[in-house]
């Protein structure tokens, strides 16, 4: 099957005064139709930047050294600025976190959902506003002429936030991302939008790519999963397979932090994850993860792992197969191994 | 709406009571009396001129003589000019300030807008760096130093300008150009800030993200956003210009009402003080309730909330 | 060779920086800053010491050096009296630091105080003391200032009380909006939790919190109050003959520009340079405070 987007090697490092970040380093994953693929990751492990790279939204400070990103054939990273433009929204929709910054506060509701019609090929008023309609009552907004004439700061973060999923798949996008669509809003009004964004997605034929930093959220919709850490993608797979069996450390240790309410478990401590999220500033030589991992072994500290070739890869020496032929003390080591870790 | 338009129209109407009353109160306190400056006049004559122009009454009864003045608009005669009112000084210089200070009204918007937008689209490269030290520069100068300066290098030494006075278009460019210096440099900054605030906005992003083209993003996401602080500049602007209008007008010899102005606190011509005051405050406090309902247009949050943001951090001079 | 595979102990790898804070703080002493302080302290030397190096007096007249241009006797020339126009100079600097910096701290006192009390008693009192400052306000600053130099004599005394009497209100404005902004946090709830009593809350949090913004302000007050005096003093409303006020020297030297520019010249650059210096510490103060 033909993917729909497809980022292969994206490296991205944003600039300032004297400092570099590298944000994103070598990641590469597939889209497929119909799919929904999570990004998950605490703040700043890279996955807005990612994100914001696809469609072109990135701020000047930040530069795409590497890699490219082809939707449909072509190469978003090539396209000029007027072909770009009549790719988002279009082909591809994106929702942001903030509802309550993401509207123009002096523009009316209606106005901001026609305004990207009238970007792409919408020419009638009234065929403008029939549509807007239309997409207000699918985000489930009880009274679309009322709320097609009122003001964002007349309305709750929830409905805001519906505006905003409103004005990214009214074009009818072939993909959505959602960047943390659910951060900034209450527990109870998460789950319905989720719900919203799950039904939008069967009901467009959508593909969806989620980037949350909630592992609930991801187990509840979305196929695939991919987990990222300090720019790198380090676990890869369908979501199912993830959360039974997790295989990098740091998915583990993400699984086992979630707090529970299973009454067996409930009065024990959380498992939080020590120590902070590293800031790389260039290209390094061993794995990232090293320091906070608890199986941290020598190799780690001298060699950067690569992605497993399974159906359910993962970033991690312990998986790395020249290790898995040896014996659990270890007598068995390959030539290669000891060349890699001179 | 009507409301907040009410509520704005009542505070006008306070405001011109309270400053017209706190005026002549003012005044009445100043010792000495207006007819010191003749030569010592014989008591009869002291006591008729007092009772022509009413100041032999008690002070109520002045104040509220005063007060009806005001609403039919006369704003009596001058104490120093025989023969002169208030309403004919006004009718001789309104004209000729008025057009010197609509045309610099004009100019400061248009070009401080034009700057300063430019200096905002040309973020980070040359230009940018070039207009900020040069407006810095262009808002610190006095504007009578400026007038001076211009009127020596443009009209003494070059003759590009005329040096004085208010005859043709030619004699209108200097006084404009001066007045509307510090505005133009000031309208300038305050676009080029706000319009740099308002693009790191996340609705900026929203906006591009649809797929809209970099002008509409432009112009109906950042600019219109970006143009309160402008709007509620207006006031003060018109205030500036209005006390800047006394400098100019003496350095150009230009026979406007801030030329009168200076004359009557020379001369200590108290009824023409106080009747020129509150005209100016009039005019101000107009054109404030107008921006006020510009800014309210331009947010509809102001009505909500009735804040108007303090952007203005700088004192307006 | 199986050693690769062994546990790896932490304290030997410490490559990772966990640097969470950007090693490029922005500089406080920036160049705008360096610049604008420079140029201030120099024409403060103008004004302490001037008078001293010269040897003259500002009223010091000398009919037969009339309208001398600058050399070693007159350092910046004589004008029409004779006079230096250099020690008149020094003492123009003198008159307006000093009115520039007495009124604009004494605006900051009535100022932060009122906006303070105001902004944090909230409520109907708050309204009531904000109408009056805006009633206040409607009224453009300078003609309430020539009203009231029209009221007392000219003079240095009544150019500061003009300057003060309305001045304070634009201090008072922007606390408050900082006080505002403050209140609703929660530092101030606890510390009304724990029985802090009111004073004490404006006096030990709130004040201290809005001194930021209150600096940047103070420093455009002062090139304000700078602008002002120079102003009425040039329409003849401020500081009256024998005494030179830099606005009174720019006067003269507008009538005499043709034959004798040096004695309009060297206060003109003199008080632009000065307003230039005060506008550059405030603005490069407003900009190192906001990323603080």
């Amino acid at each position: 099957m033909k993917y729909l987007l497809n980022v292969k090697n994206l490296s991205v490092e944003f600039n300032r005064r004297d400092d570099r970040i590298l944000a994103v380093r070598d990641v590469s994953f597939e889209v497929f139709p119909n799919e929904t693929v999570a990004i998950v990751g605490e703040s700043g492990c890279g996955k807005s930047a990612l994100a914001k790279s696809i469609l072109g939204l990135l701020p000047e400070t930040a530069k795409i050294i590497n890699g490219s990103i082809s939707y449909d054939d072509n190469d978003l990273l090539s396209l000029k600025e007027i072909s770009l433009r009549s790719i988002r929204g279009k082909e591809i929709g994106m929702v942001f976190q903030d509802p309550f910054l993401s509207l123009n506060p002096t523009m009316k509701i209606g106005q901001q959902i026609c305004e990207a019609l009238f970007a792409h090929r919408v020419s009638s008023v009234k065929y403008a506003k029939s549509i807007c309609y239309k997409i207000l009552s699918e985000v489930r907004i009880k009274n679309p002429e009322a709320v097609f004439e009122m003001y964002p700061h007349q309305l709750s973060g929830g409905m805001k936030q519906r505006i905003l999923i409103a004005i990214a798949v009214v074009c009818k996008p072939k993909l959505l991302i959602a960047d943390e669509p659910t951060t900034a809003l209450d527990v109870t009004v998460q789950t319905q939008i989720l719900k919203l964004l799950k039904d939008l997605q069967k009901g467009y034929n959508m593909s969806m790519l989620l980037i949350t930093h909630d592992m609930t959220v991801v187990a509840d919709i979305c196929d695939k999963m991919i987990v990222m850490y300090a720019g790198e993608i380090v676990e890869m797979g369908k979501t199912q397979d993830i959360i039974n069996s997790p295989k990098h450390p740091y998915t583990r240790m993400l699984l086992d932090s979630v707090p529970t309410l299973d009454k067996h478990k409930v009065f024990n401590r959380l498992k939080p994850i020590d120590g902070f999220l590293p800031i790389i500033d260039s290209p390094i030589s061993y794995c990232s993860f090293a320091q906070r991992c608890p199986s941290a072994m020598q190799i780690c500290a001298r060699k950067r792992p690569n992605l497993t070739k399974d159906k359910q890869c993962t970033r991690c020496w312990l998986y790395d197969k020249r290790k898995s032929s040896k014996k659990p003390d270890g007598s068995q080591i390959t030539q290669e191994v000891v060349q890699a870790g001179k | 709406m009507t409301r907040f338009l009410l509520k704005k129209l009542f505070i006008f109407l306070g405001a011109m009571f309270s400053i017209s009353s706190l005026t002549f109160f003012i005044l009445k306190a100043i010792p000495g009396d207006p007819f010191v400056q003749a030569e010592n006049l014989p008591e009869e004559v002291l006591k008729s001129l007092y009772a022509h122009y009413g100041l032999d009454k008690p002070i109520m009864v002045q104040y509220l003589q005063y007060l009806k003045g005001i609403i039919t608009l006369d704003l009596g005669p001058s104490y120093v000019y025989q023969g002169r009112t208030v309403n004919q000084i006004l009718r001789d210089g309104l004209p000729v300030s008025a057009i010197l200070g609509i045309q610099s009204f004009f100019i400061a918007v248009l070009f401080g807008g034009l700057l300063g937008s430019f200096a905002a689209i040309k973020k980070n490269k040359w230009q940018e760096s070039a207009i900020v030290i040069f407006t810095s520069i262009l808002v610190s100068i006095p504007n009578f130093v400026l007038a001076s300066l211009l009127q020596y290098f443009l009209a003494m030494k070059l003759h590009i300008f005329p040096i004085a006075r208010f005859d043709s278009i030619m004699h209108t460019f200097l006084p404009t150009m001066t007045l509307s210096a510090l505005p133009i440099a000031f309208i300038s900054r305050l676009i080029r800030n706000s319009l740099l605030e308002t693009y790191k906005k996340d609705y900026i992003q929203t906006a591009i993200s649809k797929g809209l083209s970099p002008n509409k993003v432009f112009f109906y996401h950042t600019l219109k956003n970006s143009l309160i602080p402008v709007v509620a500049y207006l006031g003060p602007l018109l205030t500036y210009l209005i006390t800047g209008s006394f400098v100019i007008e003496k350095v150009f010899a230009i026979p406007g009402m801030g030329m009168w102005m200076i004359q009557s606190i020379l001369a200590r011509d108290y009824t023409v003080i106080m009747g020129l005051t509150i005209f100016y405050s009039f005019v101000l406090l107009s054109l404030n309730l107008a921006t006020d309902m510009a800014c309210a247009f331009l947010d509809p949050r102001i009505l909500l909330f009735d804040k108007k943001r303090d952007i203005l951090n700088e004192p307006i001079v | 060779m199986n050693q690769l595979f062994k546990p790896l102990n932490k304290s030997d790898f410490l490559p990772l920086s966990f640097k969470t804070v950007s090693k490029n703080s922005y500089s406080f002493f920036n160049l705008r800053f360096k610049v604008g302080a420079f140029i201030f302290l120099l024409i403060l030397l103008f004004a302490i010491f001037g008078p001293m190096f010269s040897g003259y007096t500002y009223d010091e007249i000398n009919l037969e050096s009339k309208n001398l241009p600058p050399s070693k006797e007159f350092i910046f020339g004589s004008d029409e009296l004779g006079r230096d126009v250099f020690t008149r100079f020094c003492y123009g600097a003198r008159i307006s630091l000093s009115i520039g910096l007495i009124a604009a701290i004494i605006d900051l006192v009535i100022g932060v105080v009122y906006g303070a009390v105001a902004g944090f008693l909230g409520g109907k009192i708050e309204e009531l003391m904000m109408r009056i400052c805006d009633s206040l306000y409607a009224v453009p600053y300078l003609l309430y200032v020539i009203l009231l130099t029209v009221i007392f004599s000219p003079g240095f005394v009544t150019i500061l009380i003009a300057l003060t009497i309305t001045g304070w209100i634009n201090m008072a404005r922007i606390v408050r909006a900082e006080i505002l902004k403050i209140k609703n946090q929660e530092f101030i709830l606890a510390a009304i939790t724990i029985g802090a009593s009111k004073r004490r809350i404006i006096f030990n949090h709130l004040i201290p919190n809005v001194s930021t913004t209150v600096i940047t302000t103070l420093m455009l007050s002062v090139s304000q109050a700078i602008f002002t005096e120079a102003f009425l003093s040039f329409l003849g409303l401020g500081i009256q003959a024998p005494v030179s006020s830099w606005g009174t020297m720019i006067c003269d030297g507008i009538s005499a520009l043709y034959y004798y520019p040096w004695r309009l010249f060297f206060p003109a650059m003199a008080i632009t340079l000065t307003i230039l210096a005060c506008n550059l510490i405030g603005e490069s103060l407003k900009s190192s405070f906001k990323v603080i």
